[in-house]
């Protein structure tokens, strides 16, 4: 697993070099003031980090429904979890002279302004989503790269932190399994948490904090190991997403504690949605977050569509549209059906979104503007 | 009929053959006592680390961790077994984490679960080891056959039993097994130990009794000491290694179907890292990379160490971000003291 | 000997066996037969078109023309199977033994092929094979215990389990096995090679014997008949009571010898020593050694493995550590001994394992020969490659190296030349002080055996000390000044052969 993820990025730091360069010699010719486009010739592009992941699946489900509603034809592109292919796949559909419309769930930062660079040289518009490097602003690339959009991981990690607190009686010990180390998703989400507990939960100590790489597996060996570590003294288990959470609720299952144990974490996938609905473990599952892939996907592809056809002029928009936060809810067993209504009419809520566009559409409007800053005292 | 005898020379009749043999003999036996040492100073290494860690933390040395440990040990073992197979006879399977992931997912498809299948019973066994043994047979054909090296077309089939994982997988949601007997066999204890590690232990003392009494083992091992040598004398080398790749696409398929019980559920990335545990085990635990030296117990001590080292650490409490700087450190030098007494200068024995 | 010849058929007869690789007659047309009990010597030089011959016998080549008849018998040898199916077994040079597998596995790996051998349902049984070995291994007189691992075996009990094996080949079906010894002691010391004799003789009871080897002594000692060997012919077929090893000699390479004998210099006295050694130890290995060397003598060092003298000479050379002791070279203590130190103050080494430590294989002969000591190829940190290849080709023509090609790469011209450009390396320092040979002439055909100890004199007379580790008792007495006996580490006796006058057999006396 290292050894590809190093090999990936090596390889696309490569790709981003020689981009980069063509990047250079090209930029004369872009123009930021360039004529609207027209809606025939354009064609949506999507990007996902792969396909089998719920989340990713959304974000696909998304796209094509928008592309339905307005009519344009949708590319989806499987990066397979490597940033070189992902960049290789969207450079080619640029290659083929439509103007695209492009959503990115990017891999990892780094990939952001290769990304942008080639969209920008090829006259498209594009919306990334989740990771770019600080650095990168859309401002200062201009119109072509329309936003940079996400959800708070601070306020997901304060809200899962509270519901914990609050199930475990704000008081005992819980462990903390992140994502990989280095993630700026999984870190926000864990300065949530920190915060959070600081702030109102003083009596709730965080026993341990073993980083899980996203990886169930790994989670339920660490959990296996603290739950040896710790035993009873165990109260509460918060993940940092649901893959994770599966892996730490089958090794507390496997010790007889799941009905003595809360769990929290993000991402509300549809296994977690059955363990909640069918109260397992006592009702194990205390807390999630409510935030969809279909809505990102929708939200960021609009926000490039409105800019490729006119409709919105990026340069003059106000700074938090440009580097934005969308809302995210805390949800819990007894209000969990509120949002789940979303799920069950996908091409409902694209009609709401396209009449009341991108930054106002509930349960996802945008709440703040980027970048999101974690504090020195929790990371 | 029978000739004159030539004329010998007078120290041939003088030499005291008999002494230059004793003492050959006493030689011939030293060596075996060293032959032995190394796993000793493996298992002394285990030890060691077993007893640090116990003082660190009393919590370690509890039955509830060792159960633990086992069952942690366990996977990586049963892949380490098929994996020390192949490298006994000096290649390499990188497929692991790819034929994992195929009959992980097949396994899941076949049985009850979430997704509304239907439980096949017998067949969903025998169908993804079926599925695992295929993808280890078509290793075996193409590095034989077309004479590819092992790594690259393992590294192949890695990804190719990655890419059916994908498409058995399809876009649909996260399929769970609904069975709860099934998901909770794996860690359930039988007679004081996990049962999975059961299913490890007697594997790895199958495989050891393949390896010592079998001619299927005994010519891995010839041809992993000189290939050219055993081709001369006749040997099936074709069949056996690839019958060895089988094995091991079999053992790592049955590992994808535990992992998938053990976490009630599978995506196609149920295999990821497993490669990484399982190579370093092996080899440390001194099966040699170039063929031929090695056993299944050797494995087995390899595996435990590294899993013992892992969990001792998050026991005593070390940082994450110094775990994998301190365990690889720890690591270095465990192999280094193994090796001390045979360091010495590469030279051909005389 | 005569009478039996006719009155049995033969157990190999060869009738006009020929054999060309594209242009190059290997074997031009070969005749002979080899009866029951007898011992043959084969002997020639490297290209005379011996392993042609043998690879032919053992089913690895198939001859161009001609017939073999085993027993009367005519065969075809399409591969190893079945020329070892017709009784013919093979200990080659270079052992073919499985290390890491028992004595006992190793005999029965021409069986393990067959159907069956020791197995039920492909699960060994290991009783009935170690039965079986055991008393193969009782045939030819050995008591090795089939259970050890042939890794841990000493050289000469390797040589044992290849000879069991060769035996072993179908007794079923042929009552007389033909057992090939290909230089089976070209890598022995002096010691075992007794014991191996000793065992080759006891193969005559029971079958016959094809004796491969560059030793004219040892092929005069132990053979009945000698077959002579010269660019892919049968030129001789002598019966060994009427040869002399002189005679052998000129019939191999075609010319008489014209080895010169060695001057000998008398130990001189008030004169600095090339490299003087007291005390030096090694836990052990060797212990409390001390001798000096003048130049322009050489000092041969005897002792069986086990000594401690190859240890003792590679410390020398900064090879491997020692422990205590100091050693001068020109009256300066060394310190800090390491090989490039060693190197740099004007010592030489010829290592025994040659294709592992003395040479590199994967280049050209004229690189290996400028490796170590450039000369006048040297341009700062580069090399003059013209230079180099005159440097080269001069050496080659010294020391008639063949084929005479500078630009092949090493490994693939033979042993006895790949040893002359090692020489050539050491010798290309003009300043050479003190040259270490460990076993100089392993495996080297009479010819360039010839060339090398011709070359180590040349080296003496221009004032370097040589220490020789020799593979014969005969040869240290005939190119040492002084010989050093060892044993269990120690010098256990020393003599000056411009004095004294020690035999082959008081030498041995001291050694084990």
């Amino acid at each position: 697993m290292s050894l590809s993820s190093k090999l990936t990025k090596v390889v696309s730091v490569a790709a981003a070099a020689t981009l980069l360069l063509a990047g250079c010699t090209s930029t004369a010719g872009g123009s930021s003031n360039a004529a609207p486009l027209k809606k025939e010739d354009l064609v949506f592009v999507c990007s996902v980090i792969n396909t089998t992941n719920p989340y990713f699946a959304a974000n696909i489900e998304g796209c094509q429904t928008l592309g339905e509603k307005l009519g344009i034809p949708v590319e989806i592109v499987d990066a397979q979890g490597s940033s070189q292919t992902e960049i290789s796949k969207i450079q080619a559909i640029l290659a083929k002279g439509k103007k695209a419309v492009v959503f990115v769930n990017t891999v990892a930062s780094s990939d952001a302004p290769v990304i942008v660079d080639a969209v920008k040289a090829a006259g498209g518009y594009v919306t990334i989503w989740w990771n770019k490097p600080d650095e990168l602003n859309p401002a200062d690339i201009g119109n072509n790269f329309v936003a940079f959009q996400k959800h708070s991981g601070v306020d997901s990690g304060k809200c899962t932190a509270s519901m914990l607190s609050k199930a475990i009686g704000e008081e005992g010990g819980i462990i903390a399994l992140p994502g990989v180390e280095d993630s700026t998703t999984s870190q926000t989400r864990v300065a949530g948490l920190k915060e959070e507990l600081a702030t109102n939960f003083p009596n709730v100590k965080v026993l341990d904090i073993r980083p899980s790489n996203w990886d169930p597996q790994l989670a339920y060996k660490n959990s296996k190991d603290l739950i040896a570590k710790y035993g009873d003294q165990i109260k509460g288990v918060w993940t940092a997403d649901d893959g994770m959470q599966i892996g730490a609720m089958q090794a507390f299952e496997e010790a007889g504690l799941l009905d003595k144990v809360k769990f929290v974490s993000d991402g509300l996938y549809p296994p977690t949605v059955e363990a909640m609905k069918a109260h397992k473990g006592n009702d194990a599952i205390v807390g999630e977050t409510f935030h969809r892939g279909y809505m990102a996907s929708a939200i960021g592809l609009y926000t490039a569509y409105l800019a490729a056809i006119g409709e919105i002029d990026p340069s003059t928009l106000p700074a938090e549209k440009r580097d934005s936060m969308f809302k995210i809810s805390c949800v819990t067993p007894d209000n969990i059906d509120e949002f789940l209504k979303w799920d069950s009419d996908v091409a409902g809520w694209v009609d709401t979104l396209i009449a009341n566009g991108p930054w106002d559409t509930e349960p996802v409007p945008l709440v703040a503007g980027g970048p999101e800053v974690i504090k020195p005292e929790y990371k | 009929m029978a000739p004159t005898q030539t004329s010998e020379s007078p120290a041939d009749v003088k030499v005291d053959t008999a002494a230059i043999r004793a003492r050959e003999q006493v030689t011939a036996r030293r060596v075996v006592f060293a032959g032995s040492g190394e796993p000793l100073a493996l298992i002394g290494a285990m030890v060691v680390l077993i007893a640090i860690f116990s003082i660190l933390n009393p919590r370690f040395a509890t039955i509830e961790n060792l159960q633990n440990v086992l069952n942690q040990a366990s996977l990586p073992l049963i892949i380490g077994l098929g994996a020390t197979f192949v490298i006994l006879i000096g290649s390499i399977d990188l497929s692991v984490e790819g034929v994992m992931g195929a009959s992980g997912v097949a396994f899941v498809l076949l049985s009850a679960n979430s997704r509304g299948g239907q439980d096949t019973g017998i067949w969903a066994w025998v169908l993804p080891l079926l599925l695992a043994a295929a993808l280890g047979l078509t290793s075996g054909l193409i590095y034989t056959m077309l004479r590819v090296p092992s790594f690259i077309v393992t590294l192949g089939m890695w990804f190719v039993g990655f890419g059916i994982a994908t498409i058995l997988y399809g876009t649909d949601a996260y399929p769970e097994l609904t069975d709860d007997t099934i998901t909770l066999w794996v860690a359930k204890i039988t007679f004081g130990l996990p049962n999975v590690f059961w299913v490890a232990a007697i594997l790895t003392a199958i495989m050891a009794i393949v390896l010592r009494f079998t001619r299927f083992g005994r010519v891995a091992l010839a041809i992993g000491n000189n290939e050219e040598i055993a081709r001369s004398n006749g040997m099936p080398i074709i069949k056996n290694k690839i019958f060895i790749f089988i094995v091991a696409g079999l053992f790592s398929g049955l590992a994808g179907i535990l992992a998938t019980m053990q976490m009630g559920g599978t995506s196609n990335h149920i295999g990821d890292g497993y490669l990484f545990i399982t190579i370093p085990a092996v080899v440390i635990g001194g099966t040699s990379l170039g063929g031929g030296k090695g056993g299944m117990f050797r494995t087995a001590i390899g595996v435990l160490l590294l899993t013992i080292l892992n969990n001792g650490l998050v026991l005593a409490g070390v940082s994450p971000s110094y775990q994998s700087a301190v365990s690889g450190a720890i690591l270095v030098v465990a192999i280094v003291a193994t090796a001390w007494p045979q360091r010495g200068r590469l030279r051909i024995a005389k | 000997m005569t009478k039996a010849k006719e009155a049995t058929t033969p157990v190999l007869r060869l009738t006009d066996v020929q054999k060309s690789f594209g242009p190059v007659h290997a074997l031009k047309s070969v005749s002979l037969e080899i009866h029951r009990g007898e011992v043959i010597g084969l002997i020639g030089e490297n290209g005379a078109g011996k392993s042609t011959l043998l690879k032919i016998l053992t089913g690895i080549y198939q001859p161009d023309r001609g017939t073999i008849a085993v027993n009367g018998a005519t065969m075809k040898f399409r591969n190893p199977r079945d020329s070892a199916s017709a009784g013919i077994g093979v200990v080659h040079q270079e052992q073919s033994l499985f290390t890491n597998l028992t004595v006992a596995e190793n005999i029965a790996m021409n069986g393990a092929a067959s159907k069956g051998y020791g197995t039920t349902f492909g699960f060994y049984r290991w009783g009935k094979l170690n039965k079986a070995a055991a008393q193969t291994l009782e045939i030819i007189g050995s008591r090795l215990n089939p259970k050890t691992r042939v890794g841990d075996l000493s050289f000469v009990d390797r040589q044992m389990v290849e000879i069991a094996r060769a035996i072993s080949v179908d007794t079923s079906k042929n009552a007389t096995p033909l057992v090939i010894l290909d230089e089976p002691t070209s890598l022995l010391e002096r010691g075992e090679t007794a014991i191996l004799e000793r065992e080759i003789r006891k193969l005559k009871d029971f079958g016959s014997v094809i004796f491969v080897s560059h030793r004219l002594d040892e092929i005069i000692r132990n053979c009945d008949r000698i077959l002579v060997m010269r660019n892919g012919e049968l030129v001789a077929d002598r019966v060994t009571t009427s040869v002399t090893e002189d005679e052998l000699f000129k019939l191999m390479v075609g010319h008489e010898s014209h080895a010169t004998k060695h001057e000998r210099r008398a130990r001189p006295v008030n004169e600095t020593p090339a490299i003087e050694v007291t005390g030096l130890t090694r836990k052990g290995k060797f212990k409390n050694i001390s001798l000096s060397l003048h130049p322009g003598r050489v000092t041969a060092i005897v002792g069986t493995s086990g000594s401690g003298r190859e240890e003792f000479s590679r410390a020398l050379f900064g090879a491997e550590k020692f422990d205590g002791g100091t050693i001068m070279l020109n009256g300066r203590a060394a310190r800090g001994w390491r090989i490039p130190k060693a190197v740099k103050r004007g010592m030489g080494f010829v290592p025994a394992e040659r294709k592992v430590e003395g040479m590199v294989g994967g280049f050209t002969a004229a690189e290996n020969i400028v490796l170590t000591h450039p000369g006048d190829a040297a341009f700062g940190p580069f090399l003059k490659p013209w230079k180099r290849n005159k440097i080269a080709q001069q050496w080659f023509t010294t020391l008639d190296v063949r084929p005479n090609d500078i630009s092949q790469n090493l490994e693939r011209f033979s042993g006895g030349n790949q040893q002359k450009v090692v020489m050539a390396k050491w010798l290309n320092d003009p300043e050479l002080r003190v040259l270490v040979l460990d076993h100089p002439l392993r495996g080297l055909d009479p010819g360039a055996a010839e060339t090398v100890n011709e070359q180590i004199k040349a080296a003496c007379k221009k004032g370097t000390a040589v220490i020789l580790l020799a593979d014969t008792l005969e040869e240290a007495l005939e190119m040492g000044d002084d010989v050093i006996v060892m044993r269990d580490g120690i010098v256990s006796a020393s003599y000056d052969l411009t004095v004294d006058n020690p035999s082959t057999l008081d030498l041995l006396e001291r050694m084990v």
